[in-house]
């Protein structure tokens, strides 16, 4: 069984006076350790709304299967790592409804690699479809999925 | 206005069922019997006629306008019967709510279905498409009908730039934008899309109110306090100074109280705000329901010192009426629960204005007000809400004297 662990907040913190510190973001970690660990399911800890470049690293660390980011608060040019775990990258927008194009997806997560050395990428929508209407949901999955083409071929 | 705690209302009022099914279809004699039950409470003199016309006409046009002149003579009429000093635009009876009603009218703009918004509310969401601009005024026939039924003063609510921006999809200005960065592209074209709705949407309907007469406006701007990373606050200071700049009326904000962070941020920002004359702000809805003018029994208004503290020195419209479900004790003499509704009494509003009075240091900088607009109460509560915070306004006068 495969779980995914929703954790926007380890990003995307603007409602606190003081951002979180070292100790706050090895407390949550710690927290998810414990979820995971000597848990028989597999785990996903999907980051959105916020930059997840700064724990970027840690969360790496995480005894999980994989790691998701919102390309569109994360500038891929600010990480730098290797990693065997799956990587999901949050790489259209469900906060808008401009419907990302195919090539510019692949392109973005070819810029990714050149950054991170990755083995499996999940190209995904930064955070629930649910923000924009159902009908640009569908062709934002349609652009994924010509994208996620498009970057095989590539390989 | 010279005398002390002036009542204002901050917007709307619940549609009545005949003004929303008028709108649709014809209506029956028996549709209007709400109104005929209203009309002699309201001094609506004429109500009889005004039926009679509604119902012969057959004209889907005809009938509209009169059902929206009809329903915002009440609305101003239920104000002004409750006491209410300003009446605003009679309960913002002639606009759908506040970012549909505006957006129908911007050209380059296509609203594409329903979204999330929070918990099971769901709304309308825009597109910019292309560059937008003003298809035709917004708020002028409404006023034109203000003008004619007002009897005392009033404000014009209008919905805020950036609110507007913040509520639509940015779609062409996202596309235009060169930036390598997705996150800058975003940020830009919400700068170019806030730019555009400022002069090409809100200053012309401002010119317009203005001209016609409006000598008050208030900038509802609720997603402001959403975003309260200091870029995003810039912007939102940025787009109304550029949307007061040069007119010469009063201007007030009104933006609800947001529960994750409170007025702290806002307030830090509200003394760069050019010609803000007064804030509009809720603070009932979580007061205590118990008498009193120490702090502990009104919690609800700790955060008043936040704008006294960073220097904003204009009026504040203070929210001393619940607005939304109430749940919970009443002590003796602060009110009524009434399902679930809390009737404030006069004693509470009295309590509430004295308490902010401390704080504020000046009571003539002091509005009395419900928190919000009231749709969501029903017009016998909303009145009742109303005329008891007339007689507490006046009961904290007294205090003065």
């Amino acid at each position: 069984m495969l779980f995914q662990l929703s954790e926007p907040c380890l990003v995307y913190q603007p409602y606190r006076e003081t951002f979180r510190d070292e100790s706050e973001v090895e407390l949550a970690l710690r927290a998810i350790r414990s979820v995971v660990e000597n848990n028989p399911g597999e785990f996903v800890i999907q980051t959105y709304f916020g930059d997840a470049s700064p724990i970027f690293s840690k969360l790496l660390d995480l005894p999980v299967r994989g790691i998701g980011i919102d390309l569109f608060e994360t500038d891929v040019s600010s990480l730098s790592d290797q990693t065997s775990k799956t990587l999901v990258l949050g790489v259209v927008d469900s906060r808008e409804s401009y419907v990302e194009d195919p090539r510019w997806i692949a392109d973005t997560a070819r810029k990714f690699r050149e950054q991170v050395d990755v083995q499996d990428l999940v190209f995904a929508s930064n955070s629930d479809l649910k923000f924009v209407p159902q009908g640009i949901a569908n062709q934002k999955l349609e652009a994924l999925s010509k994208a996620s083409e498009l970057f095989k071929g590539s390989r | 206005m010279s005398k002390l705690f002036p009542v204002q209302e901050i917007g709307s009022l619940a549609k009545p069922k005949w003004r929303t099914k008028g709108l649709r279809q014809p209506l029956s004699a028996q549709d209007l019997s709400e109104a005929e039950g209203w009309a002699e409470k309201l001094g609506i003199d004429d109500f009889h006629d005004r039926a009679k016309s509604i119902l012969k006409t057959s004209d889907d046009k005809t009938r509209t306008k009169e059902v929206l002149e009809l329903s915002t003579m009440y609305g101003l009429r239920l104000f002004e019967t409750a006491g209410i000093d300003n009446d605003g635009v009679g309960g913002e009876q002639q606009r759908v709510e506040m970012y549909e009603h505006v957006i129908k009218a911007v050209q380059g703009m296509h609203l594409l279905g329903h979204v999330h918004s929070f918990d099971y509310k769901y709304f309308n969401k825009g597109v910019a498409e292309s560059k937008i601009s003003r298809k035709h005024p917004i708020y002028a026939p409404e006023f034109s009908d203000i003008k004619k039924y007002a009897h005392r003063a009033v404000k014009v609510p209008i919905t805020g730039p950036y609110t507007l921006v913040d509520w639509s999809f940015s779609g062409y200005y996202v596309q235009k934008q060169r930036a390598s960065s997705p996150k800058t592209r975003k940020i830009e074209a919400k700068r170019e899309f806030l730019q555009d709705i400022v002069e090409q949407v809100v200053r012309p309907e401002i010119r317009d109110l203005v001209n016609a007469g409006a000598s008050w406006i208030q900038i509802d701007e609720p997603a402001v306090t959403a975003h309260p990373e200091p870029q995003e606050m810039e912007l939102f200071v940025e787009a109304w100074n550029e949307t007061v700049r040069g007119f010469s009326c009063k201007f007030s904000d009104h933006t609800c109280y947001p529960s994750e962070i409170g007025y702290k941020v806002l307030a830090e920002y509200a003394p760069k705000l050019d010609k803000c004359d007064q804030l509009a702000l809720e603070f009932a809805n979580r007061d205590t329901s118990r008498l009193g003018v120490d702090a502990s029994s009104r919690e609800g208004y700790s955060d008043l010192k936040h704008f006294v503290d960073a220097g904003f020195s204009g009026e504040f419209g203070l929210g001393v009426a619940h607005v939304h479900d109430f749940t919970g004790n009443v002590s003796s003499g602060a009110g009524e629960a009434v399902g679930r509704d809390l009737i404030e009494s006069p004693e509470l509003v009295r309590d509430r204005l004295l308490y902010a009075t401390k704080i504020v240091g000046n009571p003539a900088k002091i509005w009395a007000n419900p928190d919000c607009g009231l749709r969501t109460r029903t017009w016998d509560v909303s009145f009742a809400k109303l005329a008891n915070i007339t007689k507490g306004a006046e009961l904290a006068r007294e205090a003065f004297e």
